[in-house]
């Protein structure tokens, strides 16, 4: 290894050690580690599982454990930060051959930020580039190994919404990195009309396609946005590092560094995410997002109609129905509930108070007066009618005529009961 | 000056040490064994569907009599009020000599798709409410409501007032349309009945990556690199692995409960406003006129506290209080200082109340 630090043989054997350390460091986890805390996770824990997970599609991806993904986020981050360390190393052995670092360091500053945007601006017509390793999206392998620097903060951040099932659909992600000749073959496609028996399917595929298409053009939009606040985080640091240097200060550590990237990247971002502008579009990318999803939805729910299955609608309608009936019952349960702990006393108070004016004993007299009428008539006149009357009026001992309240009349009603 | 002063061997013994922690810390964390949170003692008294009702074991010989209904969020898990031992809010207010209940939600699944609003308020809390007050035999009890728990809390004794002695909030949205409020910046223009029809129930994962954007750079990679100064000491470690099972173990939500929370309250403002309707009933905040509590963090980036102190001017209560904590969203319940600050502070206005 040569002596001079930034030497190309130096940096060289500086940067396989970094490589190998994290090789051992991953092997070292995937073998014991995963074994220990992952038993019955089929899936090679660190590196594979970071990327065969996200590319497990949007329909079945199987349930990670918080602490998995936890621990994915940390590995991308940790990741990250250690092949930013060996990019700024670069920078300055770049700075250092130049004799930057002495002289007009502020010159070299201004070309290296400027490279970077320029970099994230080219990004900006390839959709997703500047996002990082997403899945079978280029891994920003043409934005050089300095845009690994930029986009650190970022990976992690990325590396979650790729590893979405909501983003992470495999039909969806090459309709958004088709690239302008699939654009042609689609937009040609798109043009045919309907034939033959398979018109309907084939407009089907052409409505897919037409809002795969506009999801990827609000994509676009989204993008746009983003790298627009990577840009504007870039023009941050930029500031800050002059203001350092101004005020004769200067970072100590690759960590300090790495910190204040953060910083210029949230407060670029805080002022992007809270505009009418990112509002509108990211509505308009999820609005359509979900179209795209709702097609899909649709199309699969067709297929499986076809086969004699089980289709979203149909499931969909079953836990309606169930959920109506639930609501029924527990409104019938309610009621019973409150007519069990209802307390009568009022009631039977009430009726008390209408029978007390109805002037019950008048009545009671009344009747008696009736009923001995009725027994001197019988007497006066002893043939018996039809119907044994005399057993009415001995039985009519036994019995008293109840007066009672209809409710729902208002009107007395008259019974006859056992006893008093 | 030249703003680096990061020479070649000061990086690469950083990067060294960077890496020698790494590797050091998979000791650590193949010994850390399972992340356990929830830590008070407590027991299953009332379930219904997926809903359980716990009721905490009291730590003080007489609690308070009139017990506490806590009711958490829909989204994330209600143990974030009980993370750890020393981090937990839940016991705070039970060695304030308070009765605490809490409503776990559990994770609805596709057959909770069609739970409304009108399920969760009129239906579960009700119930949940109505339980302890046959286990108690009293009339009111007190109610605490955190974050969308709060929102559910205001509508619930609005509508049931009669069952509410006191109620507590805690950094709950009331006006949703504040200026500083992201969440419902981005919310406004979603078409959420396209989100709802397509999605049924609306993953957890979406959830997180929403607030999660919120500080996308700083809570999904720098939190990670910094990870490593912890590494090397498992106690540390174990806390923020539980903090971060606590932030990814989120379910999924009931889809019609969610199309219309974020209709009617996030785009509609609705609460405020008094336009909505749970179940058949409309949403009267003047009819909360029991004693009030509004706790709210001053640095809350979720729950902006102009979102919660906009309380004040709606709710008929002549009895209105405010408690603001020097802290964020999170930290109200699992910071150092909170624990000293806010349960003796709730306890002792509930206690003062009867």
């Amino acid at each position: 290894m040569d002596n001079n630090p930034f030497s190309t043989d130096w940096m060289k054997g500086w940067s396989d050690l970094q490589q190998k350390m994290w090789e051992d460091w991953s092997d070292v986890t995937q073998n014991s580690w995963a074994k220990t805390w992952q038993k019955e996770t089929p899936m090679n824990f660190f590196r594979e599982g970071m990327k065969n997970w996200p590319g497990a599609g949007a329909f079945g991806s199987a349930p990670q454990t918080p602490e998995a993904m936890a621990m994915q986020n940390a590995m991308s981050s940790m990741e990250g930060f250690m092949r930013m360390g060996r990019e700024v190393f670069k920078v300055f052995q770049n700075l250092t051959e130049s004799g930057a670092a002495s002289q007009d360091w502020t010159t070299q500053l201004d070309r290296i930020i400027q490279q970077t945007k320029e970099m994230f601006a080219k990004s900006g017509a390839s959709p997703l580039a500047a996002m990082g390793n997403m899945p079978n999206m280029g891994n920003m392998g043409n934005m050089g190994d300095l845009s690994a620097m930029w986009s650190t903060p970022m990976k992690a951040w990325t590396d979650m919404l790729s590893s979405n099932p909501m983003f992470s659909n495999d039909i969806m992600r090459s309709m958004l990195t088709g690239g302008q000749s699939a654009d042609e073959l689609m937009t040609r496609f798109l043009s045919m009309p309907g034939l033959g028996p398979n018109r309907e399917k084939q407009e089907k595929f052409q409505e897919g396609l037409r809002l795969g298409l506009e999801y990827r053009k609000h994509f676009e939009e989204f993008q746009t946005l983003m790298n627009q606040s990577t840009s504007r985080a870039l023009d941050l640091l930029h500031r800050k590092l002059l203001e350092v240097g101004a005020e004769g200060k200067s970072l100590q550590t690759l960590h300090d560094l790495y910190v204040l990237w953060v910083d210029c990247n949230e407060e670029a971002n805080a002022a992007t995410v809270s505009g009418k502008e990112f509002n509108e579009v990211n509505a308009r990318m999820t609005n359509a997002l979900m179209r795209v999803r709702k097609h899909m939805g649709d199309v699969v729910d067709e297929s499986l109609g076809t086969m004699n299955m089980p289709t979203r609608r149909e499931l969909d309608s079953a836990h309606k129905q169930i959920s109506l009936q639930k609501k029924r019952i527990q409104a019938l349960e309610d009621e019973m509930q409150e007519l069990r702990s209802k307390d009568s006393s009022a009631d039977i108070n009430a009726l008390r108070d209408d029978m007390e004016k109805l002037g019950i004993r008048r009545l009671r007299e009344e009747v008696a007066d009736l009923k001995r009428q009725l027994q001197e008539s019988l007497l006066a006149d002893p043939v018996e009618p039809p119907g044994s009357l005399a057993e009415a009026s001995t039985s009519a001992n036994k019995k008293t005529v109840r007066i009672g309240v209809n409710k729902a009349s208002g009107a007395a009603v008259g019974s006859t009961q056992k006893g008093d | 000056m030249f703003p680096f002063a990061i020479n070649p061997e000061k990086a690469v013994e950083e990067l060294a040490r960077f890496n020698k922690k790494l590797t050091a810390g998979i000791k650590t964390f193949t010994e850390v064994g399972p992340i356990e949170s929830g830590v008070s003692a407590k027991e299953a008294v009332y379930r219904e569907d997926k809903v359980t009702l716990y009721h905490y074991t009291p730590r003080t010989e007489s609690p308070h009599r009139v017990p506490v209904l806590v009711v958490y969020a829909l989204v994330n898990r209600p143990y974030m009020a009980d993370i750890q031992e020393d981090r937990s809010m839940i016991r705070g207010l039970l060695d304030a000599g308070l009765d605490v209940y809490l409503i776990d939600w559990g994770y609805p699944d596709a057959s909770d798709r069609y739970l409304d609003l009108d399920d969760y308020i009129n239906g579960y809390i009700k119930r949940c409410a109505d339980f302890i007050r046959n286990r108690h035999d009293i009339y009111r009890i007190n109610v605490l409501g955190i974050c969308q728990g709060g929102a559910f809390s205001l509508c619930f004794s609005a509508l049931h007032a009669d069952r509410v002695r006191n109620l507590v909030t805690m950094v709950t949205p009331v006006d949703f349309h504040t200026p500083d409020n992201l969440l419902s910046l981005w919310a406004r223009g979603l078409d959420v009945d396209l989100l709802v029809d397509t999605m049924g129930n609306i993953p957890g994962d979406l959830l997180n990556i929403t607030f999660l954007s919120m500080n996308p750079y700083r809570l999904t990679g720098q939190k990670y690199v910094d990870m490593v100064d912890l590494l090397d000491d498992p106690v540390q470690l174990k806390n923020f692995l539980r903090m971060e099972k606590w932030i990814f173990d989120s379910p999924n939500q009931a889809g019609e409960a969610f199309r219309q929370f974020i209709k009617d309250f996030f785009q509609k403002n609705g609460l405020i406003k008094g336009t909505i309707k749970i179940g058949e009933r409309r949403v009267d905040l003047a009819n909360i006129t029991m004693p009030v509590l509004n706790v709210y963090a001053t640095k809350d980036h979720l729950v902006p506290p102009d979102a919660s102190k906009a309380l004040k001017q709606y709710v008929g209560s002549s009895d209105y209080q405010e408690l603001p904590f020097n802290g964020g969203h999170i930290g109200l319940y699992v910071s150092g200082r909170s624990q000293k600050e806010v349960p003796p502070a709730i306890a002792n206005w509930l206690k003062e109340r009867g």
